[in-house]
């Protein structure tokens, strides 16, 4: 009989098609895994049957152009009720392979599973396919092809799982890849199918096909068997799509309108085009009552309503500044606020203007400084008590007690040299006691502040410290300098000792300058060396410092600039004179 | 010998007292008052008429500084020792500027009262030794910036015109001299008022009122 044996051939038109169908139902398994994985509850559900079912059609639709591509010398005819089994095989093999890819994690063995379960599933498919033919002709099976083919059809399976499950996640960028992985998936079906075709080989039988249910295929026949298929796949490619894009809509909405900050984008006509939910809640107006004003005319009331920060923005720069807004209702807020140049999808320029409420952390603020002012008053303060009683009181009993002393040493009823020789000594010490009284209440506050003023007492400390630290001191102030208000004084001549401390310790100026000049409205003291200069004005001098002396000029409301080059630093404070 | 007539001022009684102890008995020397404020050593000087007025500085309402004009014309012939706490050049300066004859430290008084008050007897003026060095170092420190009598005219008048914000050209045109004239100009009254910036020189300009702000 084998030398009977009828030769088939391939039209390979239809092998091309059923090439393609191949592709193109694994690049919708591909793009299903993902949509499956993406979803709950129902959505998963009919994600999941629609799924199987479009994709069983497609690989069913497959398998069968690719058998009609094959024909005998002798007319074939297809038992419908078999063709559907097949068709059911597909489905379920679908179902197996969504199932398996969607699942939270895929070890080796649930792979392995999964691809036999898949893979008999498409073996089942091919060959009750195949079961299906009705002619003049007897099927045999090579069995190593036949072997081979089951093989193939598991691989292909393994392979596709893990394909579909490293596309399911839908990171952005990987389409080249998924064209290529279906590509290879869709080679590996039509090579289980073709070795399938090739492990059957047919003879010419006279036993009559058993014809009840069989029907012929046409070409108009071949033409549905692939298109209602393609169509189904690519509707079903398509609705994928158009839903990942709606989640991904709903997404990117949620997130700007969720956003922790206050958000609105003003077109390039000054109108605002959208705000999200922090900013009703921050600034109380519904999207409906601004959409179309301007941010100017509804919050700004700060710095920001000059119209300079806005044409910044339009010149592609970034503003990044604190300001203050106005509410709704007409009360103020603090807020931290980011202009950023921005381009509407139809390619018109905006403005993306970001608000976030640090009223809090405004008035934290201002607590903090308000204490830390508070502090250095009453240090200040306290200072100054101390040094009075020090000086006026202390200091003068001691004044008395040398003098009593002195009486005491002259009168001669002291014959004992022991007893003169303590009380020698103790003269000398009560004299040194007083020495370092008058030194103490110097250092805590100079009693010369008080009683000649910041004129005299600088003058008086910049001799002294030209004479401790060997650098000459060029001192100017204005003629007639006179008196200013006690804190005045007090904060120029801390800010003075300060400087001219930080300068000996760190500087390594050869001399300093100091300049002190009033007028009407304010007084200048400007201090400069020829030092190295403040790497990092902050750092070089820890502790209170620089920050010490800011805070006492703010508490005066007034100005502190450092310059500090190479060639030295200037230190420059104006205070106003109220 | 007359016995010379002392009042003493100071708010603190041990004080006083203390000096009454060391100079009673002491020939030559009498108590005839004591004062515990500025206006009080003032009030009594008319009415005392003491030779010397041992004057405390830190004092209640008017203060000894400013108490000593007024010392001086209740009783013109008076005689004011400065006895103080304040280590300070400056004050020294103040207080003899003001018409004191002598200044004496609290803290050397058991040794420098006696001595202060023998010098003024004898029209003298006594330092207690560490103001003397005070004053000696404010004298030697360098006491500012030099005044713009250095400066010959013709450079005042440069340095008026440049403090005015006139550019170097507009100054040699105005003085009709070249630019490189004017150069030479300012070079030398930088160093002679060791300035270093234009900005120095118009703040210059400016304390000494060359130019109008």
């Amino acid at each position: 009989m084998t030398d009977q044996t009828l030769l088939g051939s391939y039209d390979y038109r239809l092998v091309v098609l059923s090439a393609f169908i191949a592709f193109l139902a694994s690049y919708t398994a591909l793009d299903l895994a993902g949509r499956v994985t993406g979803s709950r509850g129902w959505s998963r559900l009919a994600w999941l049957t629609g799924g199987a079912t479009s994709m069983g059609i497609g690989i069913w639709s497959m398998h069968f152009i690719g058998m009609l591509a094959f024909s005998l010398p002798v007319s074939i005819q297809y038992d419908w009720p078999t063709v559907l089994l097949s068709l059911l095989a597909a489905v379920f093999a679908s179902v197996v392979a969504l199932f398996v890819v969607s699942r939270a994690k895929m070890g080796a063995m649930r792979a392995l599973t999964g691809s036999v379960f898949m893979g008999g599933a498409i073996v089942a498919l091919h060959y009750i396919g195949m079961y299906a033919m009705r002619g003049a002709a007897a099927r045999r099976y090579s069995t190593v092809l036949a072997a081979l083919s089951i093989l193939l059809a598991i691989a292909g399976s393994w392979m596709s799982l893990w394909l579909a499950f490293f596309f399911r996640d839908e990171a952005p960028g990987r389409r080249r890849q998924k064209i290529y992985s279906a590509l290879l998936l869709g080679a590996a079906i039509v090579a289980m199918h073709y070795t399938a075709m090739a492990a059957a080989s047919f003879t010419p039988s006279a036993v009559p096909p058993d014809l009840s249910h069989a029907v012929s295929v046409s070409t108009l026949g071949i033409a549905g068997i692939s298109g209602v298929p393609a169509m189904v796949l690519v509707i079903t490619l398509l609705t994928s799509i158009l839903d990942r894009l709606e989640e991904q809509k709903t997404l990117l909405n949620e997130l700007f309108e969720e956003a922790p900050s206050a958000v609105a984008l003003e077109n390039s006509r000054d109108s605002i085009v959208r705000i999200n939910r922090e900013f009703t809640r921050i600034f109380g107006y519904a999207p409906a009552e601004v959409l179309g004003s301007r941010l100017k005319d509804l919050i700004i009331c700060g710095e920001s309503q000059d119209q300079s920060y806005w044409d910044l923005v339009k010149r592609g720069r970034r503003v990044d500044a604190e300001d203050t807004c106005r509410r709704k209702d007409g009360s103020r807020l603090d807020v931290a606020v980011i202009l950023a140049p921005f381009s509407l999808p139809t390619g018109e320029a905006a403005t993306y203007a970001i608000y976030r409420d640090i009223t809090e952390r405004k008035r934290a603020e201002n607590a903090l400084r308000e204490l830390s002012g508070q502090l250095l008053r009453l240090r200040d303060e306290e200072r100054r008590r101390m040094a009075r009683e020090l000086h006026d009181s202390t200091g003068q009993k001691l004044a008395a007690l040398a003098i009593n002393l002195a009486v005491v040493s002259e009168s001669a009823i002291l014959a004992d040299a022991r007893a003169r020789g303590a009380l020698a000594e103790s003269l000398d010490l009560t004299q040194q006691c007083l020495r370092e009284i008058r030194t103490l209440a110097y250092l805590l506050h100079p009693p010369e502040l008080d009683e000649l003023g910041l004129a005299d007492a600088a003058r008086d400390y910049v001799n002294g410290f030209a004479q401790r630290s060997g650098i000459p001191v060029e001192l100017n102030l204005s003629p007639d300098f006179g008196r200013l208000a006690p804190e005045v004084e007090t904060a120029l001549f801390r800010i003075l000792q300060e400087s001219l401390n930080n300068l000996h310790r760190h500087s390594g100026s050869p001399s300093a300058r100091v300049q002190i000049f009033r007028s009407d409205a304010k007084v200048t003291m400007e201090i400069q060396d020829e030092g190295r200069g403040m790497q990092d004005p902050l750092a070089s001098t820890p502790g209170v410092g620089v920050a010490g002396m800011r805070e006492r000029v703010r508490q005066l409301g007034g100005e502190l600039e450092i310059l500090s080059s190479e060639s030295g630093t200037t230190l420059k404070v104006v205070l106003p004179l109220r | 010998m007359r016995r010379m007539q002392i009042l003493v001022a100071d708010d603190h009684e041990v004080v006083r007292k203390g000096i009454r102890t060391l100079l009673d008995g002491r020939p030559g020397w009498a108590i005839c008052g004591e004062a515990a404020t500025g206006s009080d050593a003032v009030a009594k000087t008319a009415r005392l008429k003491p030779d010397v007025v041992l004057l405390d500085i830190t004092m209640p309402g008017l203060s000894g500084l400013e108490a000593v004009p007024e010392i001086l014309k209740a009783h013109p012939p008076a005689k004011i020792l400065v006895l103080t706490m304040h280590d300070s050049g400056r004050m020294a300066s103040r207080v003899l500027a003001a018409g004191a004859s002598g200044l004496v430290l609290k803290s050397d008084a058991a040794r420098d009262l006696i001595l202060g008050l023998e010098a003024l007897r004898k029209n003298k003026v006594f330092l207690s030794p560490k103001v003397t060095s005070l004053l000696v170092n404010e004298l030697r420190q360098n006491q500012g910036e030099p005044a713009p009598d250095v400066l010959t005219s013709r450079e005042t008048e440069v340095l008026k015109a440049l403090a005015e914000g006139k550019s170097n050209k507009e100054v040699a045109h105005r003085l009709g001299v070249s630019p490189r004239t004017i150069d030479a100009h300012r070079a030398h009254i930088m160093k002679k008022l060791r300035l270093r910036t234009l900005s120095d020189l118009v703040h210059f300009a400016i304390r000494h009122t060359l130019v109008d702000v």
